[in-house]
């Protein structure tokens, strides 16, 4: 009996804890998920030409500057936890795609970092920056000194968040939305990703390609991951070689749980 | 060291906060257009697997459950907490009603030996049905060490030391792994998951099996009889001075 009543009372302890922090976390999320729901319905409703126009402010008003991340020297438009849509939690009904853009992943910041401390990398060389998001590692390349940067990424939003973003740190990029994924013909001496391993067979997809790339031509390919597990059971595990190894920010670590730091890797 | 394969069992439950209320028959309580979320300790075996990866004793984290489909929601939000991958075992709705832990544990005993898996954290009990028994029978089937109610794990050269909530105080145990820990209360406070982390956790890969394939037999072996409601309380009495007080108390026997 006297179990039993313990057990009860720390459950009930338990239960009321997280009922009060829950309910008000609730009472947020769902007036934030419907506001999430509202302005992406507006946006997707849009024609084409106002479409653009629309991204863009929706951007504006979404993000906010940073420079709480690995590389403080470039200043970012985040969707921050100061900002209204990061805590609501969407749903797949919604039919748009999930803003990437809006995050700076732990492998774009270790990526990133690696490039500033060490610009032999990058100068007087012709990068293409696959799967861009919200452009940093692209507009650090410009910073440092690039002969020529292509931002690349498929999704619309991402290509308006990269120019706004490469405004708010006074350079111009260039941007293309065309999947590079499997082109065997490009003309770049430097390939960057930054964070693209996520999925497990797109993971097989663009690694393929690297490999495919690489056995081509002499290619300087750099990527940047925290460990994300398809990496360590594909082919290219023999390939990969350590360049640095950083340690994330808390913030960093708040948005990507079980990571505690990432590494850059060169492809040989 | 970052080597260990770690499974956790996550339960879909009614919400911790929910009212519960008895069906009808009086054979179960009712669950249709009612909340439910993880099970309490549950959440917290996987934000110790987490914490695990964190400090790279974990290499992968698998979290499991097995129920009716909407317990791949249950799995998504363990994957925005941090697991790597899923594995749901889908039970249809009718057959579910009927089994309990001894069916779980022998599929997920399966589980652990097809994954090769290091360690199996489970929540102590779920709060649906009280059992306390899964971590139990699956330490059983596998024929592994076991350290239940755990409060603490640390890894010490290669085992584990697990602190357990006992009813005289704190019992603390070395383990040889593999093994399984059940999480009590204070292990940890689990965390929630961000926007970022829900984002990737879509793209997380979410294997789905049968029981068949587990070659586990779902006859059940216990017969609800009955569900009954806790007894309401009645209706107490006003008194308006002490004399009253102790009179009504002599009334009832109390004194």
């Amino acid at each position: 009996m006297r179990v039993f009543n313990i057990i009860q009372s720390s459950l009930r302890t338990y239960r009321v804890k997280r009922y009060v922090f829950q309910s008000q976390l609730e009472c947020y999320s769902r007036h934030a998920t419907s506001i999430w729901r509202n302005k992406w319905q507006h946006y997707r409703a849009l024609p084409t030409g106002v479409t653009k126009l629309g991204s863009e402010q929706f951007i504006i008003k979404n993000t906010m500057a940073t420079t709480d991340h690995l590389t403080p020297e470039i200043n970012l438009r985040l969707m921050t936890p100061q900002c209204k849509l990061y805590h609501c939690k969407f749903d797949d009904t919604s039919g748009v795609s999930d803003p990437y853009w809006a995050f700076y992943w732990p492998g774009g910041q270790v990526l990133t970092r690696f490039l500033l401390d060490n610009p032999s990398y990058v100068i007087g060389k012709n990068i293409l920056d696959v799967g861009s998001g919200c452009g940093a590692t692209a507009i650090a390349c410009i910073k440092l000194g690039a002969n020529n940067v292509l931002a690349n990424d498929i999704d619309p939003v991402a290509e308006k968040a990269i120019h706004l973003n490469a405004e708010l740190n006074g350079v111009s990029i260039e941007t293309s939305t065309e999947n590079m994924i499997g082109k065997v013909d490009t003309e770049f001496d430097t390939i960057i990703l930054g964070d693209m391993f996520y999925d497990e067979s797109f993971t097989k997809q663009v690694t393929d390609w690297l490999l495919k790339l690489l056995s081509l031509k002499r290619k300087m390919i750099m990527i940047g991951d925290p460990g994300r597990v398809f990496l360590n059971q594909l082919p290219i595990r023999k390939h990969l070689h350590q360049l640095e190894k950083y340690r994330l920010t808390e913030q960093c670590k708040f948005e990507n749980h079980g990571f505690n730091d990432a590494a850059v890797w060169t492809i040989k | 060291m970052a080597s260990l394969r770690v499974l956790v069992g996550c339960k879909r439950v009614i919400d911790y906060a929910v009212k519960v209320r008895v069906r009808p028959d009086k054979l179960g309580v009712v669950t249709d257009g009612v909340k439910h979320s993880m099970n309490p300790f549950d959440e917290i075996a996987i934000e110790e697997a987490v914490r695990l990866k964190e400090k790279k004793i974990a290499k992968e984290i698998v979290a499991v459950s097995c129920g009716p489909a909407k317990c791949q929601e249950t799995l998504r939000t363990a994957l925005a907490m941090g697991a790597d991958r899923a594995i749901h075992v889908e039970i249809a709705e009718k057959e579910y009603e009927g089994i309990g832990p001894l069916q779980v544990s022998k599929m997920l005993a399966k589980l652990a030996k097809d994954e090769d898996a290091n360690l199996f954290i489970v929540g102590k009990q779920a709060i649906d049905d009280d059992c306390n028994q899964t971590g139990q029978m699956l330490a059983s089937y596998l024929d592994w060490p076991q350290a239940t109610f755990a409060s603490e794990v640390v890894v010490e050269d290669g085992d584990l030391k697990v602190t357990r909530e006992v009813d005289g105080g704190l019992e603390t145990v070395k383990v040889k792994m593999p093994c399984v820990i059940t999480a009590d209360l204070r292990l940890n406070e689990p965390r929630y998951a961000t926007l970022p982390n829900i984002m990737k956790a879509k793209k997380k890969p979410m294997l789905k099996k049968k029981p068949a394939d587990l070659g586990v037999d779902m006859t059940p072996h216990v017969e609800v009889l009955k569900v009954d409601d806790p007894p309401t309380r009645e209706a107490g009495v006003k008194v308006e001075s002490a004399e009253e007080l102790v009179s009504k108390l002599k009334d009832v026997g109390c004194i």
